[in-house]
């Protein structure tokens, strides 16, 4: 080299450089070179006459490593360092790099860690992996450099700053945190606000069942949600409605039921004082126009007067034993009583009546019916009072239906009782008298034909059983007679 | 001739009476009237009666005071039974309950016709007799 040129051999000289993790070596001066030679032979007329040789010193040569860097890594930095590096070791010294010091020299003169010297230059195997070079980690490849005579002579290196990629990952590390995290905040976020939209009116609706159930049936269910709990509030609300409109009817049954109890006590009361009161001089009328109408030797005018008088006073007689029937508190005589047994024995009383008015009677027992607790007496007067007017009210060639079965009661607890249904096919009940229907002296009859208190006396027997009278009727069509009586031991409230 | 069969009558009501007497004494019978209970004590203790009709309302004393006091003055293992018809106007199963446990068996609502008024008395009388 000195031959060649004395300064190609100066610029071989390469100090060593103590580098962390080299190979330990005794030499301190690198004298030697690498270079990139060439030969041609020259031919004239076909007689090589010679050879041309030429070389280029590759210790610090910074050509073929720069090229690499600009052509491979297109001269990109990070954090003011060239991200790709490429470095010719003469065998485990770099002679030619742009691996930089910490300084920001070139690092001419260090020299590969122990174990890419071993692996690459000792065993002649490939090298990739994460590896030290001179200051930073690099992600690496080492090739082995041979010479002619497939000596290993050197190593080709290049390799990209693992820095960039550990930012890398530490930022997409912490972007994934992040998202992460946020991701937890926006669905415990929603959650919450689900939960609380679900929840909160759930916990409002519980409230309000618990005041419903306190009698309180105007609560509070909040705002009526979009989801479907709105559809549970809403058919809670409809629930309530209902609730509120069977509350009314129930108040204004009970308090229809509490003035027709009102109204028979009252009438009730009266009615004994004057039956009472008109029972002694009636005795008289009756005494004294039955001894008269004894005498053998009457004026046939007169005898007729008196009959007249004596028939008329039985008729006083008759509505004043109807009003002491109907005001009399009678105890019940309660005994078991077979309802069908007792509708029998009814409609025999009534066969032949029916039979003179030309009407049909017809009789479907309810299967399997319980006895009841009643005084079957009290109770047949009520069938015959209904029945007989039920004849009244029905032309000839109608018909009379009676059914029973068991059924729940209308209003308050749902009690098990029987139900009785006398219909006819009569003229029916105007709307205007429905309500009149069951007063004490209503009647619709010719006068002498009823007393008005046949309804009363047996709506009154039916309340005494703890049972209920309704009517139902259409004028022209006709009316039903429904009759419920408890199963049970009559509870007194 | 067979004695007359002698009814005391009571009642406050004087209409009852006077319907009483008529029946009554049409039919044979000797009939006294009193408006009381006590004024009926008086006329037992001062003479004999086959049978008594009576009301039972009647004002301060009543008609189960007036039997209450015949069982105390005429006890049933000493003097025969008076046999009592009680005029009842307004029966309830109560009143003929307490009317029973006091001793009467026979009733008749008011208002009654003179036939019914006598188909008590001789119905009373022939079990009194039967006895």
């Amino acid at each position: 080299m000195v031959r060649e040129n004395p300064h190609l051999a100066e610029q071989a000289i390469i100090e060593l450089i103590p580098t962390p993790r080299a190979a330990p070596s005794k030499e301190e001066v690198e004298t030697s070179g690498m270079a990139l030679c060439s030969g041609i032979p020259i031919y004239d007329s076909g007689n090589m006459i010679g050879i041309i040789y030429g070389g280029v010193l590759l210790n610090r040569s910074t050509e073929i490593v720069d090229t690499v860097r600009e052509t491979v890594f297109q001269g990109e930095t990070y954090g003011g360092r060239s991200i790709g590096t490429a470095t010719i070791f003469l065998k485990d010294l770099r002679i030619s790099t742009n691996v930089l010091t910490s300084e920001g020299e070139r690092a001419i003169g260090t020299r590969v860690s122990k174990e890419v010297r071993d692996r690459v230059l000792m065993e002649g195997k490939r090298w990739t992996g994460r590896a030290f070079v001179v200051s930073d980690w690099y992600i690496t490849a080492y090739e082995p450099i041979k010479d002619i005579f497939g000596k290993r002579v050197g190593i080709l290196y290049t390799g990209v700053l693992e820095d960039k990629y550990v930012d890398m990952r530490r930022h997409m590390l912490s972007v994934y945190i992040l998202i992460t995290i946020a991701g937890m905040g926006v669905a415990v976020g929603i959650g919450f606000f689900l939960a609380h939209r679900i929840a909160d009116p759930v916990r409002k609706l519980i409230q309000a069942s618990k005041e419903v159930a306190r009698g309180n049936l105007n609560p509070d269910i909040g705002p009526v949600s979009k989801s479907e709990i709105g559809l549970l509030q809403n058919t809670f609300s409809e629930m309530l409605n209902s609730l509120k409109e069977r509350d009314i009817k129930q108040r204004a049954e009970s308090e229809i039921k509490l003035l027709q109890s009102e109204k028979q006590a009252s009438v009730g009361r009266l009615a004994a004082g004057v039956a009472h009161e008109i029972n002694n001089p009636l005795t008289g009328v009756l005494t004294f126009t039955h001894m008269l109408l004894r005498k053998k030797d009457l004026d046939e005018e007169i005898k007729k007067d008196l009959q007249t008088i004596a028939r008329e006073t039985e008729r006083v007689r008759k509505i004043v034993k109807g009003l002491l029937d109907f005001s009399r508190q009678t105890v019940l005589q309660e005994e078991p009583i077979d309802i069908d047994e007792l509708i029998k024995s009814t409609i025999a009383l009534v066969e032949n009546q029916a039979l003179v008015k030309g009407l049909e009677l017809e009789y479907t027992p309810g299967k399997q019916l319980p006895m009841i607790n009643g005084d079957k007496n009290q109770l047949q007067s009520v069938l015959l009072n209904i029945i007989m007017n039920a004849f009244d009210a029905t032309q000839s060639g109608g018909k009379i239906t009676i059914k029973t079965g068991l059924s729940l009661s209308s209003r308050k607890t749902e009690r098990k009782g029987i139900e009785l249904s006398i219909t006819d096919t009569g003229c029916g009940i105007p709307q205007e008298n429905l309500d009149k229907l069951f007063d004490p002296f209503f009647t619709t009859k010719e006068v002498g034909q009823g007393t008005g208190l046949g309804l009363a006396v047996s709506y009154g027997i039916v309340e005494r059983h703890g049972g209920t009278i309704r009517v139902q009727s259409e004028v022209g069509k006709g009316s039903t007679f429904t009759i419920w009586l408890p199963l049970e031991e009559k509870v007194e409230a | 001739m067979k004695r007359k069969t002698k009814i005391l009558v009571v009642d406050d009501d004087r209409i009852i009476l006077e319907s009483c007497q008529r029946i009554l004494e049409a039919e044979g019978y000797g009939v006294k009237l009193v408006s009381n209970a006590e004024e009926a004590i008086d006329a037992l203790e001062s003479q004999y009666f086959d049978m008594m009709i009576m009301d039972v309302k009647m004002p301060r004393k009543d008609g189960v005071y007036l039997l209450e006091k015949i069982r105390e003055k005429w006890p049933l293992d000493i003097w025969p039974e008076l046999p009592i018809l009680v005029m009842t106007g307004y029966p309830t199963p109560e009143t003929i309950k307490i009317l029973k446990e006091k001793g009467s068996r026979f009733f008749i609502p008011k208002p009654f016709t003179p036939d019914e008024l006598l188909g008590c008395v001789q119905k009373v009388l022939k079990k009194e007799q039967k006895k």
